[in-house]
């Protein structure tokens, strides 16, 4: 029987199929657009984070959103699950050809990480089963933006039923694993050696960068069309297809003279986190520190201006919660106990500063 | 009459009367009665045991109480542990001799025929005679409890969609159980009966008098069963996926074997499939585009056929468009992607196997060709992405690649030549603006593109599987699609059909709006929507063109279940060839392992070793952790590094199980399982106190006969020495060096080479042997040394340097045949030349030495280059030929494969048919082996 249903009963179907409780919202929010991205790369894996985006984008054509952009927030989701670790993006990957190396989207596979605070966050995907747990626990499991977490009961080995149902728990040293500190003149020093050992180029079209001399409080501000600018920036370049390339680039008059693809040749991070880390050096470097704002109160509130790397936006998903932002990127809140840690971390692997109001 | 044969007399006439009664109810069901339904509790049983030991303590005749005996095989059969049936139950039983052995399979035989008891069936059974009848009567031995519950929870999904009747379940079963424990599969085998033991443990309430398993023996199951938490809690949750569907299952399902098992010669009905390969376009920059396949598991359609399944496992095979070769099994996993080379012949399969079945050939036929077209259409996706479009129909504002066998027009508006990196085709990409004018459609008409109006129909909500972006797409039979519509004009009503059932109006909403609907879960196969739009003649004012029509075809599949440890997922590839290597051959180091992944990502191998109770034996890593890729070399280097420890070998003896654990962290992990392959004869190794024990374990179930057993020693390894079998039975330590154990019994045989310490004190001198091997001349003698390489060749390897040592006894073995056949003056010029390669001396006296009586050898000489085998393989037979000597091919190949590499001429069938040819003609094995030095000479430099 063919039945004629509205568009907000083809969300209610979304949520049912994929054991998205509802709080009320009937809309695509962002549990149902994790959900939902979940299921798509379960289908698409191994893919191009494009081929994602596009599947997702047509599937919810014409259905109710709460979202001001559904690209960004689907762009955003992707990114989410990517940082959460449900989705991989690998770069130089050998698949069936093997002459081909190429940057994927993986779906990664069932596991979980057990927090310091106890709770377990669940990962990965299985193809046909949009959820893999008994039905006991997966009754449990709380969709917290883009994330999936399991509270332990009192007294229950929620690591050791986990592990019995063929999950992998991943260590924390594994799932946090970071570059090592460095200081931020030798890391730029490095990468800058790196590009002066490329061939030169010359028009290159289409190329965006990061203006270092715009204000570190603006991120999408940041990125202009070269005009004059000399020396050496983050850059991205399109590409016919799939998402435009992130790179380093020397300029000159504003002319791209040499390009640095990212990410580095055996280099496990993505192109975007050594982009970003990059350009947390320079900023540094130039004496005009990215910042953050920390709000304490019961807990301590982070709020960043700027991307982080995956390796460290992790941590703070590891310790504490997103929250919706306020004029700023992005938040995060802390337990007060655990906020001066990763402050210091914060300051020593990426050179933040505390923003003092003043800028 | 005593008073324990007066109780044993009351007992045995109870339980007559009880299983006549169970045989009489369950006349209605035909499900065969097991002998664990003895209906007796904990108390009353022990009690019985009690007293058949007591009377076969006394020697008395057990025929009057075979029933008794019966459940007291059965009930040992229930804790058995998965090694050997025999100790623990001599070892209850007071006066059990090894002759009493067929007693068990009598009495449980008389069963079978009183009261239509279950018969073991299926390869293990007849291979384990005997104790194959106790286990199969236990029912749901406890040692595969466990894995058997994780298995039907892995499946609960899949089984909720199976087809009910108990030979389905079972095959559904055995489908997904290839590599978990070979224990299980030989289980597996007897798919009606774990079917209907899955269909018991399920339907869960058991307890009306129809029940399929007598309550008592189903509550015991589950009890023992949910007394370890994981496998209550997997029980509970595949009963919960389950309940409705298993509901009602017990009564009247049950039918014989034969009447239920598939023909195996008989293709698989393929419609309730989705198993046809995609073809699409992938952009690999700078405007180029590669070809490639993606195949669909064809899992669900050998869960179907078992013979299709072996095959599929055992067999490599090659994309028609590419020249590698896929690994065996390769077919059996989701989304394979193939780069092609060469654009498809149409009039082959898009797949051919190594070797030919009947079964596949017609699958290939019907499901694995390309359609000859003049050209093909792909879609352009945002990603650079090209599916392939079954119509040649064009849609507005899209992009495409259309590829053709023929010259590209070059004057075609919004037509630009495009290149695949794929012979044997010419591609252009087409961009259909939004309006598509007259003139354009009438010469996109003259390529044989058709222009379609607009009716656009998507998935909705949930991302379809395998959606094209135009019509095709791919659900599950667990799932109820929703589609969006969206027509360009203005209309009344969308009728919508699915399939041939009744068209369906559908209101719609105003212009430019999307009408959603959902359609019901569909049944596996292939389903088609059609979606017509209808508008009143009032519209007709607005809208001068003709209503549109859409389509949407829906290949709906059961869902694939999730196996844990399983490389599904392809951040981590992982690729063990052969696929179902034994822990005999892993620890030879043969396996051939690879690891690929992201570059900069390590992975931890982690080996474990358990014994057959499940006792763990061993637990390290193989290595530091290691750098993806990981190639077969790397990995045979860093074991050979691993097993170059003497407190390994002595773990291995005792191992029945290995696990490989390749961990990548948050690439995921993948399992690899290895076991010794259990055969009803074989030799059991052990070690104690650093002296290492072998025992013979014959399960075959030929009492009538002896096997015969030999052994052949480190330093006389052609010498076979008989041995006594009782004694073997019983077990040997092995002597100082070891060597080869041989045991043939009927059908069956197995060697192993064992390898023993020397002497204590003995120093580095002792690690290594110096076998004495002598062959006389002629063709006896020559063949009977080849049969014994053989066996050092075949034989399973156990101990301290065993692979060292083995080595050294086979080469000593060559060494000897090749001095019996090409006599001692070619021999010792071998060594001259092996000692001094370069000097033009050594290669003369060899060259002279291959045929005095020709320029047979010096010709060869002249001839050894950079050929590969196949012109070797001619040109020596063009040389033999000219100088008169046999140009048999296959002789002069066999000739030239034993001289280069003696396993691969000893595993050929043809072979010992042609021993006594190449010892009447020793010159082809000389000149063999001159091209056999001189090209390993060449690689050398």
């Amino acid at each position: 029987m063919i039945t004629r249903v509205t568009a907000t009963e083809v969300l209610a179907h979304c949520r049912d199929t994929l054991g998205v409780p509802t709080d009320g919202d009937t809309a695509l929010d962002h549990s149902l657009l994790a959900a939902l991205a979940r299921r798509s790369a379960g289908i698409l894996c191994p893919c191009s984070r494009v081929t994602l985006r596009a599947s997702l984008l047509e599937c919810m054509d014409s259905l109710p959103t709460s979202h001001a952009s559904l690209p960004d927030a689907v762009d955003d989701a992707i990114e989410g699950l990517i940082v959460s670790g449900d989705l991989l993006e690998l770069s130089d990957v050998v698949m069936d050809d093997l002459d081909v190396k190429q940057t994927w989207v993986f779906a990664a596979p069932p596991s979980f990480v057990v927090r310091p605070s106890g709770s377990t966050f669940l990962l990965g995907i299985v193809p046909d089963q949009d959820t893999f747990l008994p039905s006991v626990l997966a009754e449990r499991v709380l969709a917290r933006g883009y994330t999936r977490v399991l509270e332990p009961q009192p007294g229950e080995d929620l690591a050791g039923q986990l592990s019995e149902l063929g999950l992998q728990q991943l260590s924390e040293h594994a799932w946090l694993r970071s570059p090592r500190s460095e200081d931020p003149a030798d890391f730029l020093c490095r990468h800058r050696q790196l590009l002066s050992r490329e061939p030169p180029v010359a028009g290159i079209p289409g190329v965006q960068i990061l203006d270092s001399a715009r204000p570190v409080t603006y991120y999408r501000g940041r990125w202009i069309d070269p005009t004059d600018q000399s020396g050496m920036f983050v850059a991205r370049r399109p590409q016919e297809f799939g998402a435009p390339i992130w790179c380093l680039v020397e300029l000159t008059g504003g002319e791209p003279a040499r390009l640095l693809d990212l990410p580095l040749p055996q280099s496990r991070w993505r192109g975007c986190d050594t982009a970003w880390h990059i350009q947390t050096a320079i900023d540094q470097q130039r004496g005009i520190p990215q910042l953050y704002r920390r709000i304490n109160g019961e807990s301590v509130r982070f709020d960043f201006f700027s991307p982080l790397p995956q390796w460290s936006e992790r941590r703070l998903m590891n310790l504490g919660k997103s929250v919706p932002r306020n004029a700023c990127l992005f938040s995060y809140v802390l337990p007060t106990d655990e906020a001066d840690a990763e402050e210091a971390f914060l300051q020593q692997n990426l050179w933040l500063s505390q923003d003092d109001g003043a800028s | 009459m005593d008073n324990n044969s007066a109780q044993l007399d009351d007992l045995q006439d109870k339980l007559v009367a009880h299983f006549r009664s169970l045989a009489a109810v369950r006349e209605r069901s035909g499900f065969p009665i097991f002998a664990l339904e003895h209906g007796m509790d904990t108390p009353e049983l022990m009690h019985v045991q009690s007293l058949l030991r007591e009377h076969q303590r006394a020697r008395r005749t057990s025929a009057p109480y075979w029933l008794l005996w019966a459940v007291y095989a059965s009930e040992a059969g229930y804790d058995y542990v998965g090694d050997e049936y025999w100790p623990s139950f001599e070892k209850q039983t007071p006066n059990w001799q090894y002759h009493d052995r067929p007693k068990v399979k009598d009495w449980l035989r008389k069963f079978q025929r009183s009261f239509n008891g279950v018969e073991p069936s299926g390869p293990w059974a007849e291979h384990f005679s005997i104790i194959a009848w106790p286990i199969t009567h236990a029912l749901l031995p406890r040692y595969l409890q466990r894995q058997f519950a994780r298995l039907l929870f892995d499946l609960r999904f899949v089984l909720v969609s199976a087809s009910l009747d108990a030979g389905s379940i079972g095959r559904l079963l055995a489908a997904h159980a290839p590599r978990s424990s070979t224990r299980l599969q030989a289980f597996l085998e007897q798919e009606e009966l774990t079917g209907q033991i899955a269909a018991a443990l399920l339907n869960g309430k058991s307890v009306d008098a129809d029940a399929l398993i007598h309550p008592l023996a189903l509550n015991r199951v589950v009890g023992d069963l949910e007394r370890i938490r994981s496998s209550r809690e997997w029980l509970k949750e595949t009963r919960r996926v389950v309940t409705d569907r298993f509901t009602g299952i017990g009564r009247g399902t049950y039918r014989p074997l034969s009447s239920t098992q598939p023909n195996p010669a008989v293709p698989p009905d393929t419609s309730r499939f989705v198993i046809r390969p995609d073809l699409f376009l992938r952009h690999s920059g700078d405007g180029e585009w590669s070809v490639l396949l993606r195949f669909k598991s064809l899992r669900p359609l050998a869960t179907e056929n078992k013979a299709l399944r072996v095959f599929l496992n055992s067999t490599r095979c090659r994309l028609n468009g590419a020249t590698d070769w896929k690994p065996a099994g390769w077919l059996l996993s989701g989304n394979r992607i193939g780069a092609l080379r060469r654009w498809p012949d149409a009039n082959i399969p898009l797949v051919r196997f190594e070797r030919q079945d009947a079964l596949m050939d017609h699958l290939l036929e019907s499901e694995y060709r390309l359609t000859p077209r003049p050209l093909w259409l792909f879609r352009i996706g945002s990603d650079g992405i090209a599916h392939y479009i079954a119509s040649p129909t064009v849609r507005p504002d899209n992009d495409y690649v259309v590829v053709a066998t023929d010259d590209v027009p070059s004057d075609f508006p919004g037509l630009t030549s495009c290149r695949l990196e794929c012979e044997g085709v010419q591609a252009f990409r087409v961009a259909v603006p939004s309006l598509v004018p007259e003139e354009a459609t009438a010469r996109l008409r003259d390529l044989g593109l058709e222009v379609a109006r607009t009716i656009r129909v998507w998935p909705a909500g949930l991302p379809g599987r395998g959606w094209d972006g135009q019509g095709s797409t791919e659900w599950l039979t667990t799932e109820s699609p929703c589609f969006g519509i969206a027509p360009d004009h203005p209309l009344d009503e969308l009728s919508c059909r699915l399939d041939e059932g009744p068209e369906q109006a559908v209101a719609t909403g105003p212009l430019g709006g999307t009408t959603f609907i959902r359609l019901p879960p569909l049944a596996a196969g292939d389903h088609l929507l059609t979606v017509e739009a209808h508008r009143s003649p009032a519209l007709d004012d607005v809208v001068t063109t003709p209503p549109a029509r859409g389509f949407v075809r829906l290949a709906v599949r059961e869902p694939e279940p999730w196996t844990p440890g399983v490389a599904s997922h392809p951040g981590l590839i992982v690729r063990s060839d052969p696929f179902d290597a034994s822990l005999d051959l892993l620890w030879r180091n043969e396996l051939g392992l690879s690891v690929n992944g992201p570059q900069g990502f390590t992975v931890r191998l982690h080996l474990k070793l358990h014994a057959a109770d499940g006792r763990q034996v061993l637990s390290e890593h193989v290595a530091n952790p290691m750098a993806i890729p990981i190639t077969p070399d790397v990995w045979r280097r860093a074991f050979a590094r691993f097993l170059d420890a003497e407190s390994r070998a002595w773990k291995y003896l005792e191992a029945s199980t290995c696990t490989l654990e390749i961990n990548g962290d948050s690439l995921g992990a993948c399992e690899l399982r290895f076991e010794h392959h259990p055969s009803p004869l074989r030799w059991a190794l052990g070690s104690s106190q650093r002296q290492t024990l072998v025992r013979l374990i014959d399960d075959s179930g030929q009492h009538d006969t002896t096997p015969t057993v030999r052994f052949f020693s480190m330093e006389s390894p052609l010498d076979g020495k008989p041995l006594d079998a009782e004694s073997a039975r019983e077990g040997f330590i092995v002597p100082p060096l070891g060597g080869l154990y041989e045991a043939k019994h009927g059908r069956f045989e197995d060697a192993a080479v064992v390898s023993a310490p020397r002497a204590p004190r003995s120093g580095l001198k002792g690690l290594g042997v110096t076998p004495k091997v002598h062959v006389a001349a002629g063709k006896p003698a020559v063949r009977e040394a080849f049969q014994v390489l053989r066996l050092w060749y075949n034989a399973r390897h156990a101990g301290f340097l065993v692979d060292v040592r083995g080595h050294q006894v086979i080469r000593c073995i060559i060494d000897a045949i090749i001095r019996s056949v090409c006599g001692e003056n070619w021999t010792r010029a071998e060594e001259d030349f092996t000692a001094r390669p370069s000097s033009p001396d050594t290669l003369q006296a060899l060259e002279t030495l291959v045929d005095r009586r020709t320029q047979f050898g010096p010709s060869l000489g002249q001839q050894v280059g950079n050929e590969n085998d196949r012109d070797i393989s001619i040109g020596f037979a063009a040389e033999a030929r000219r100088h008169h000597i046999p140009d048999d091919r296959d002789l002069c190949q066999l000739a030239l494969r034993l001289a280069a590499h003696e396993a691969e001429a000893l595993a050929d069938s043809r072979f010992d048919a042609r021993i006594d040819q190449l010892v009447d003609n020793p010159a082809l094995l000389r000149g063999a082996r001159l091209v056999s030095h001189l090209r390993k000479q060449g690689e050398a430099t």
